[in-house]
């Protein structure tokens, strides 16, 4: 599960000016509790701009609260299965999310995503 | 610990069962199997570790323990495989992909799981083709012993089925979760498939999307593939691990994926856990 407490983080946020956007992260997170990982392009929806938002998650990957990892976009979209730590650590091909056939990784997107990092 | 490592999980399995189990039982138990596919002295010639190079031969029958009337037939092979680097080397000026040829040992395996099931599992591999290859290799490493014609497809659509209908039950949602849907209109040839987010295993959960897939169920179409994910619970042994599977394949209604290694029990309680479901009318 992703981490909840992002008040905190918002308010030593304040001295980088990202207090407002850590808070909005954290909303976001909160509205999907279940979800365990973070697909970046979904934060695109946040009413901040990118630089700020670059930024924040710069911020929280920092303090630990996220970790970075990279994922694959299936040929319809979707994720692929599977985290990778680096680009190159993605294989040549993956499966689709049923398994009914397996894509070339390098026609696809790698997407960053965020995980829980340590704290 | 190589048995384990190398019979269960990180494969397809393909479920079949007897027509008519009645005339086949006696051909179906481990000495029948094993003399019909080694010989009078089978017990004397297993397990083996060779693996011949570009085919398969068997390497081990066995009963499994505590279940008399299963077995366990394996096969080792080694397969040249070949590999494209992702440097490229100049060569008179022109560009090239080196290619490695790295030899992969790969391992098929029979299960006769009593009463009534016959699974063909084989490793997941990038090639569809080769994955359909080696399951014809094993309908005709087995014709000694069964009859291919004595067999038919385990159908798991009404396994699906319940398991969509059901998963709001207290029960289901302690025991499983869903994640991917893949539909069959039969009257118009559509198909629709619904993945949800990566992690949540809920796309089923908001009323919308549910409504739309039983709906469709209910007027006799089909869900070809379902993703669903057993919970492992601190309470019970079985299964170890969540365990990532697709229910469903490429028009073959009795396949199963599990994604990722996992112990003997843990594809013994899929399967049962599909035995039930497909019990519930």
């Amino acid at each position: 599960m992703l981490p909840k407490d992002f008040d905190t983080l918002a308010e030593s946020a304040k001295a980088h000016g990202l207090g407002d956007a850590v808070r909005s992260l954290g909303q976001f997170v909160r509205a999907h509790p279940k979800w365990d990982q973070i697909d970046t392009r979904d934060l695109q929806q946040l009413a901040i701009d990118h630089y700020t938002l670059t930024r924040a998650v710069v911020f929280l990957v920092d303090a630990g609260v996220f970790r970075q990892l990279y994922a694959v976009t299936t040929p319809s979209g979707s994720l692929a299965d599977g985290l990778f730590e680096t680009p190159r650590d993605i294989p040549r091909k993956l499966p689709d999310r049923f398994h009914a056939f397996y894509f070339e990784t390098s026609d696809q997107d790698i997407v960053p995503v965020l995980v829980a990092g340590r704290k | 610990l190589i048995r384990r490592a190398e019979e269960n999980g990180d494969q397809h399995i393909f479920y079949f069962r007897p027509r008519r189990i009645d005339e086949i039982r006696e051909r179906l138990t481990i000495e029948s199997v094993g003399r019909a596919l080694i010989g009078g002295t089978w017990r004397e010639r297993v397990p083996s570790a060779e693996a011949p190079e570009g085919d398969f031969a068997i390497a081990d029958l066995r009963e499994l323990p505590g279940k008399p009337n299963d077995w366990i037939l394996k096969f080792y092979g080694i397969f040249q495989v070949e590999h494209a680097r992702s440097e490229r080397v100049i060569i008179e000026g022109r560009p090239y992909l080196p290619i490695d040829e790295v030899p992969e040992r790969h391992v098929l395996v029979v299960r006769w799981n009593s009463p009534n099931l016959l699974e063909l599992r084989i490793g997941r591999d990038t090639a569809r083709k080769r994955i359909e290859d080696r399951f014809e290799f094993l309908w005709t490493a087995l014709a000694n012993a069964v009859d291919r014609t004595t067999f038919e497809w385990w159908d798991l659509t009404q396994a699906r089925k319940k398991l969509i209908e059901l998963k709001d039950e207290k029960e289901s949602k302690k025991t499983y979760a869903l994640r991917d849907t893949r539909l069959v209109d039969r009257s118009s040839g559509g198909r629709y498939s619904l993945e949800g987010h990566a992690s949540a295993y809920d796309t089923l959960e908001r009323p919308e999307v549910k409504r739309f897939v039983t709906a469709i169920l209910a007027a006799g179409d089909d869900c070809t593939h379902l993703s669903a994910k057993w919970l492992a619970a601190d309470d019970q042994a079985v299964p170890s691990r969540e365990l990532h599977t697709v229910i469903g394949g490429k028009e073959k209604w009795g396949e199963i994926v599990i994604a990722g290694k996992c112990e003997a029990a843990d594809v013994d309680y899929v399967t049962e856990r599909l035995r039930h479901f497909s019990r519930i009318r």
